[in-house]
């Protein structure tokens, strides 16, 4: 091959570059062809396309049932009973138990009120002492036991509603005595379907969501690595005299776009399925507008992270399922990280979490798309999710290097 | 049959005197070669054999496969409990974002629970009882000087009703300006010296779930779930592995063999199987002495052992049907997305079932739920561990009901194998 050649220089597209034309090939360019090659790659493939979308209705579906769930749980929230089963001297203390019950407190004889409440029969319990309604007539102390499950929110609330129901009535007897300025008054007022509410809330979901998708983009970018090594695709890209980390990087940056854009895609159909009326978030068209385009950047600072843990995956793994394999495992922060905004919700934004990696594009989706963005946390997430993309791709870089150690017999 | 494949397992093609004719064979009927009197076992354990020894092969892989899982279920408790989320750990006061005037109420807000409550000045106590603190708060001008005149006052509570730490703040808020009136009460009935005690209601608080009997329950329903999420995995790695070896044109070799199509998918499936049960062996190891402990502190060393078994093949079954489940989707995907969009959502399903079946329980009188396949086995085992032996005979209908699942699941993935080989041999 001359440089010369017209049928030779119409070929330089291709991967395969005449040695002769190395020189003057530079680095960007360089980068802009493997990118290219990868990019057309993965973008032909539709079942890629139509998977991504089918991730998107799966998580919707996922929203909107569990929008429409909690819709019918707020309405039951807010007028729920609780069981409470009582065992002991029923007949003995029975004014005092016509006095607890309530609408919110349904009181129910039981023959092992611990029992009950262990298996979840009941919400709570109690033991009843003897002859409690004659010693309460006669002031004298009696002691009841309470039964609860401290680890479940619905015996924690009965047991509240208990207490606070035990203290009325001792009010009610005490002040029969006294002469005292009345209680201070106590208005309960349920937040529902306030849409800067909802907003909040639905931000602080999708951030976690996001974190949670990237799982599938770690996998799919390892898996286009591993079936490059399979195919022997990836070789022939070894033997070119680029620099290895244009390599990795022009590999990397080929896959982005689709990986990108499949987080995108299913973020989307999360966000639209938000305005939908059943689901009870009641967010107008104009707020989904604005929280798709503010948490646009987070997902696409999301997405370039995943693609780059997967090409880090991709490299170290043989083949396709051993790359897999080992992308599901450095998947993990990012299922991590989704629990963590998934349990704690207002988990605060600062410039140190917005440095870390994979926490600061999640806190910068949550907060753009809730609206409370600030810029300097933005430019921090920003710049520090792109340093760490250097380094997995520097990483993967360096495990290319051993191989074209072999393939080219450099000593 | 070649000794080659008895010796070594290695899989040779036969000669072609002896290959089938399969205008002259109807489908299912055994060949009439060499090896036709060894039967068809021999064949079905050299594809298995074939199957498991490329899956060894890979140690990093196996080691992944097996360390994943244990890695996951440390994330999930660690990030549990230093977020304090896991039900009734929460140690720190509860947010509540007050709205008012909150240096005018200081005085009165301070005497409210201090241990547990946490008052933050708001702008918004709407906003915030949804965005920093748990509960929000509206209160009126000079709070103090109206409770030290006895003057009537009001506050208003925005509480979100589906939040349970809202709910619990809401509570704790009124059980303190409710103890504060009481003991305005006590002061002034000991200050008449009225006869009678104040208080006459004490209370002996006892929460159960540190009681043997619920340390037993939470065991049983979290041995359960593990077993669940374990096998669940099983769904992607062998789909993902299924798809390499077509990939690598393994598969493609495989399909131009005489075997039945059924067999050629159940010798994927048990090896897939072999393997899934060897990297599950440390989750199992826990899960089992887990079981076996609860159930020896109840009836004994004997009971245990059984109980060990229970959940050993309460496991297995599930592992069988999540192996066929990945059989199916690694033959029926082409790409990895349709692999991992498969497998997230037989996750996603196996973890509703294990929080509803395993962890939180059904009804034991609901009994149409005993037959459906996985959902059946996971609440009669979670039953059995529980120490209601009428549910080792609901065990075994939920092993039947979830094997017959997976013997379908294996038909359905010969059948995928089957339009590939007409393609490949151009058979009519």
């Amino acid at each position: 091959m001359t440089a010369e050649a017209p049928a030779h220089r119409r070929h330089t597209r291709a991967a395969a570059a005449p040695a002769a034309d190395a020189g003057s090939v530079s680095a960007l360019e360089a980068g802009r062809i493997i990118a290219s090659s990868t990019f057309r790659d993965t973008a032909r493939r539709r079942g890629s396309w139509t998977t991504t979308l089918l991730t998107g209705v799966l998580f919707a579906v996922l929203i909107i049932s569990g929008g429409s769930v909690s819709e019918r749980l707020q309405e039951r929230a807010e007028q729920i009973s609780f069981r409470v089963s009582v065992d002991g001297d029923r007949r003995g203390g029975q004014r005092l138990l016509d006095q607890l019950a309530t609408d919110e407190l349904r009181v129910e004889s039981s023959t092992d009120a611990a029992t009950d409440v262990t298996n979840s029969r009941s919400a709570v319990g109690i033991r009843l002492p003897d002859r409690v309604d004659e010693r309460i007539d006669r002031n004298e102390a009696v002691e009841l036991m309470i039964f609860y499950r401290g680890g479940a929110n619905t015996s924690r609330e009965a047991y509240n509603n208990l207490l606070l129901r035990l203290q009325e009535i001792e009010l009610a007897r005490i002040d029969r005595a006294v002469d005292v300025g009345p209680a201070v008054q106590v208005e309960e007022q349920q937040v529902r379907r306030d849409e800067r509410v909802n907003r909040l809330q639905f931000a602080r979901i999708l951030a976690a969501l996001a974190a949670i998708l990237c799982l599938g983009v770690v996998s799919s970018v390892a898996a286009v690595f591993g079936q490059s090594n399979e195919r022997r695709s990836l070789e022939p890209l070894l033997l070119l005299p680029f620099n290895r980390t244009i390599l990795a990087a022009g590999t990397t940056a080929g896959a982005l776009p689709v990986a990108i854009l499949q987080l995108v895609a299913a973020i989307a159909l999360l966000v639209f399925s938000s305005a939908l009326p059943v689901i009870g978030l009641s967010l107008s068209w104009s707020t989904v507008a604005q929280v798709l385009a503010l948490s646009l950047v987070g997902v696409a600072l999301l997405g370039a992270l995943a693609c780059s843990s997967g090409s880090l995956a991709g490299v170290m793994g043989g083949g396709s399922d051993d790359a897999v394999s080992v992308g599901d495992f450095f998947a993990l922060p990012f299922v991590a990280v989704g629990i963590l905004l998934f349990l704690r919700p207002a988990f605060p934004t600062s410039p140190l979490t917005s440095a870390l990696p994979i926490i600061g594009p999640s806190l910068l989706i949550r907060d753009g798309a809730g609206a409370e963005l600030s810029i300097l946390n933005a430019v921090i997430a920003v710049v520090t999710t792109v340093a760490w993309c250097a380094l997995l791709i520097r990483a993967a870089a360096r495990r290319l290097d051993a191989e074209r150690a072999v393939t080219r017999s450099i000593r | 049959m070649s000794r080659a494949m008895r010796g070594t397992g290695s899989l040779h093609a036969p000669r072609p005197d002896v290959a089938p004719d399969r205008s002259s064979r109807r489908p299912g009927e055994e060949h009439t070669g060499p090896d036709a009197g060894v039967g068809a076992n021999p064949r079905l354990h050299a594809i298995a054999r074939l199957e498991m020894l490329d899956g060894l092969r890979s140690r990093r892989q196996l080691v992944l496969r097996m360390i994943t899982p244990l890695v996951l279920f440390a994330i999930v408790a660690a990030v549990t409990f230093l977020t304090r989320s896991a039900p009734g750990t929460r140690v720190d006061p509860y947010v509540v974002a007050v709205q008012g005037d909150l240096d005018g109420g200081r005085r009165t807000l301070d005497q409210l629970s201090p241990d547990r409550l946490r008052f933050v000045k708001s702008d918004d106590a709407t906003l915030d009882a949804a965005r920093i603190a748990d509960v929000g708060m509206l209160v009126p001008d000079g709070l103090d000087e109206r409770v030290a005149r006895g003057q009537p006052a009001s506050v208003v509570l925005f509480e979100t009703a589906l939040a349970a730490e809202s709910r619990s703040a809401a509570a704790h808020v009124r059980a303190g300006f409710g103890q504060l009136h009481q003991n305005a009460v006590v002061e002034a009935t000991r200050e008449r010296q009225t006869q009678g005690t104040a208080t006459l209601i004490t209370l002996d608080v006892v929460n159960v779930e540190r009681s043997t009997q619920s340390t037993q329950l939470q065991a049983a329903g979290l041995v359960t779930a593990i077993a669940l999420l374990q096998a669940a995995m099983l769904v992607s790695t062998t789909a993902t592995r299924l798809q390499s070896r077509h990939n690598r044109g393994l598969l493609a070799a495989q399909l131009l063999l005489p075997f039945e199509r059924w067999r050629l998918a159940l010798g994927k499936g048990l090896a897939e199987l072999t393997l899934g049960i060897a990297t599950a062996v440390p989750v199992l190891v826990l899960t089992m002495g887990v079981a076996a402990w609860t159930t020896q502190s109840r009836d004994g060393l004997a009971a245990a052992l059984i109980a060990m078994v229970a959940l050993l093949a309460c496991f297995l079954s599930l592992a069988l049907v999540m192996a066929a489940i990945g059989l199916l989707v690694g033959t029926i995907s082409r790409t990895q997305e349709q692999v991992s969009l498969a497998s997230a959502a037989v996750v996603v399903l196996a973890a509703i079932i294990a929080s509803r079946a395993a962890l939180a329980g059904l009804p034991p009188t609901l009994t149409a739920t005993r037959f459906v396949p996985i959902l059946g086995i996971v609440q009669s085992t979670r039953g059995f561990l529980l120490g209601a032996p009428a549910d080792l005979a609901w065990m075994l209908v939920g092993v039947a009901s979830t094997l017959s699942l997976a013997a379908l699941l294996v038909r359905w993935a010969g059948r995928a194998f089957d339009a590939e080989r007409l393609v490949l041999r151009g058979s009519a």
